[in-house]
């Protein structure tokens, strides 16, 4: 376990809850521990960073943590999370942040994604060339397996908009994918 | 579509299973990795910036090529220009971003200053207003980030403005030192009536309506009224009279919203008054609008709403620098994975000297192919030169980490080497972002 007044989360380290509030801590670590490997391949197929993916996925979860107690009330708290990792992932400052990081954990437990099968890699790499709202709606549809409401609620827009978003990026992704002979 | 759809499965199958490979992180030994990790991150910054210091002791003043040596220590003065960050932006990223800054003509020193520095300077600006102070350090994050830069003498500061507008598009915003103080007088100085106890935290709802609004990395019309509200409604509450209220539209976008107080309300009141007046109005600034209002700064810069209208060479050109993004991602991916395997010795010397001799030359080609493409639209002409420029750049930084390797020593050249890649990076990235903003 944890010192006391320190709650570890992967590689950070934070004193932020009461060690007795053990509930708030537990009930963040089954979360985290459920969700853990979604996050990590949304941000992968999001941001196209084997390296830094779980740098992103960290970051994200460490924002929940900090606001657990308020986000852990709501519906559905890994909407919020892959809100704030489908976000940061099509960033670019915390894309390359991210990579930066990976470049320098020197000596550390690896932590990269393994190499994806070069099919798989250049359909993300196609959805990643996308707008961000398509490439975030795809990616939480057909990676995620989240359905139109859901995917509305994480993005925070009707969900006409979504079916929208959908439709014209699986439109460009077919003909990209078409056009390299990959479908 | 349905093909589509299959070949979507199958890559998020291979994707999840990959994903299950990687290892959770334990609790047990978190607190030593995330100390040596820091020890190990501060090191590579600190000999980026000591590297970066030898070179221009070493060039000197007559010599360097940008005729400047940078100095030993900051200025005490004000700084002469801000380029104002999200608070939650890496501060490798802000260490580098104020390291090239301090690169460019016309400037004498740059620094980053994280949000606990930016605190420190926060309290002694308002060393008279305690309770202001106690407010924003419950959440120090409200001040955000900065990079600070001193200018010399003769030295064009609106062109420096406009070169760091147009480098560093996350900025939140980009401000001269009179910019800054004129927000800063504005907000000093006033009065207000009211008995009122000065609150002393910040109002959950209202970050919880900031942190909705800019969920989706936008600021709409509608949401702005309704900070700007909230904001109105949060000063009556805590007992303030006459707040009036509006958001700005000007040119035919909106440039911002504002909370305040009628004139006629403000006369007569003592400075005990003022300084609660002061703190319960930015206690609803920083709990309702403070965010948004950075939200709205980029929006004023043409990122959100009021897209800049890209000739239509420029935007068939996109595609050809989201596919630039792609390779430099893929790059970087290899010098992460070479560094990986030999830091862990999975990867023998020779293999090593090998995979990196073989991405300084794909490096080389990349940079050979940037250089002789043809297809560039008339007025992208110079930023793409821009490019050409800091893509031949990495060949050279990728060649280094290998002199790292081969070198005797303790890991610390190819580190340095490392860090410094990554820098060059970056500037590639820069020079392709400029280029999809339309040079």
């Amino acid at each position: 376990m944890p010192e006391e007044g320190v709650v570890a989360v992967g590689l950070k380290v934070v004193a932020l809850a009461d060690p007795s509030e053990k509930s708030f801590v537990e009930d963040f670590e089954s979360f985290y521990a459920a969700e853990r490997r979604s996050i990590l391949g949304l941000a992968y197929v999001l941001s196209g960073s084997r390296s830094g993916a779980e740098d992103l996925a960290q970051e994200a979860f460490m924002a929940a943590y900090r606001n657990w107690e308020r986000v852990s009330g709501y519906d559905d708290p890994g909407a919020w999370v892959r809100r704030v990792v489908a976000n940061a992932a099509v960033s670019w400052l915390r894309r390359r942040a991210a990579e930066a990081r990976a470049l320098l954990r020197l000596g550390q437990p690896d932590f990269t994604i393994p190499e994806i099968d070069p099919g798989a890699e250049l359909v993300w790499r196609e959805v990643r060339r996308l707008p961000a709202r398509q490439a975030q709606a795809i990616a939480l549809r057909y990676f995620d397996g989240r359905e139109v409401s859901e995917i509305a609620r994480v993005l925070s827009c009707s969900e006409s908009t979504i079916h929208t978003h959908l439709r014209r990026g699986k439109e460009s992704l077919a003909r990209r994918l078409a056009d390299r002979g990959s479908t | 579509m349905k093909a589509l759809e299959d070949t979507l499965a199958r890559a998020a199958d291979e994707v999840r299973h990959k994903v299950a490979q990687v290892p959770a992180r334990a609790e047990g030994a978190a607190r030593v990795r995330v100390r040596t990790a820091r020890l190990v991150r501060l090191g590579a910054l600190l000999a980026l910036m000591l590297s970066l210091g030898a070179v221009y002791f070493i060039l000197g003043p007559g010599s360097s090529p940008r005729g400047f040596v940078a100095p030993p220590t900051e200025p005490e003065r004000q700084a002469d220009v801000y380029i104002l960050f999200p608070s939650d932006v890496d501060s490798m990223v802000g260490e580098l971003t104020a390291a090239e800054v301090a690169t460019w003509e016309g400037v004498e020193y740059a620094s980053f200053w994280g949000p606990e520095r930016t605190l420190q300077d926060f309290s002694e600006l308002f060393a008279d207003q305690p309770s202001l102070i106690a407010i924003v350090e419950q959440d120090p994050s409200v001040l955000g980030s900065s990079v600070r830069v001193w200018l010399t003498p003769d030295a064009d500061s609106d062109a420096l403005v406009e070169r760091a507008r147009q480098t560093f598009p996350d900025a939140v915003s980009v401000e001269t030192r009179d910019e800054r103080n004129a927000g800063v007088t504005t907000a000093n100085g006033e009065s207000a009536v009211t008995t009122i106890a000065v609150p002393t935290e910040l109002e959950t709802a209202g970050i919880d309506l900031q942190d909705e609004i800019l969920a989706d990395g936008k600021v709409s019309r509608d949401e702005s009224v309704r900070a700007v509200a909230r904001m109105a409604a949060c000063m009556i509450e805590h007992g303030l009279t006459g707040v009036t209220w509006s958001v700005d539209a000007s040119g035919g976008g909106w440039s911002g919203g504002y909370a305040s107080l009628a004139g006629d309300e403000r006369a007569g009141a003592g400075d005990t008054v003022a300084a609660a007046e002061e703190a319960i109005y930015h206690l609803c600034f920083y709990s309702y609008v403070n965010r948004v209002g950075q939200g709205l700064d980029r929006v004023g810069q043409g990122a959100e709403w009021g897209p800049t209208e890209l000739a239509a060479t420029v935007g068939a050109f996109l595609p050809v620098l989201e596919e630039l993004d792609a390779q430099l991602l893929d790059l970087l991916n290899r010098a992460t994975q070479i560094e990986y395997d030999w830091e862990n010795r999975e990867e023998t010397f020779a293999n090593t000297t090998n995979a990196l001799n073989t991405l300084r030359a794909d490096l080389e080609s990349w940079a050979t192919a940037i250089a002789g493409r043809s297809d560039i639209p008339s007025d992208l002409e110079a930023a793409y030169a821009a490019l050409v420029d800091e893509a031949s750049d990495l060949p050279e930084a990728a060649e280094a980490i290998l002199l790292g390797v081969q070198a005797p020593d303790d890991g610390t050249q190819r580190k340095t080497a490392l860090s410094a890649f990554v820098q060059e990076a970056l500037d590639v990235v820069y020079a392709i972002d400029t280029l999809r903003r339309g040079g």
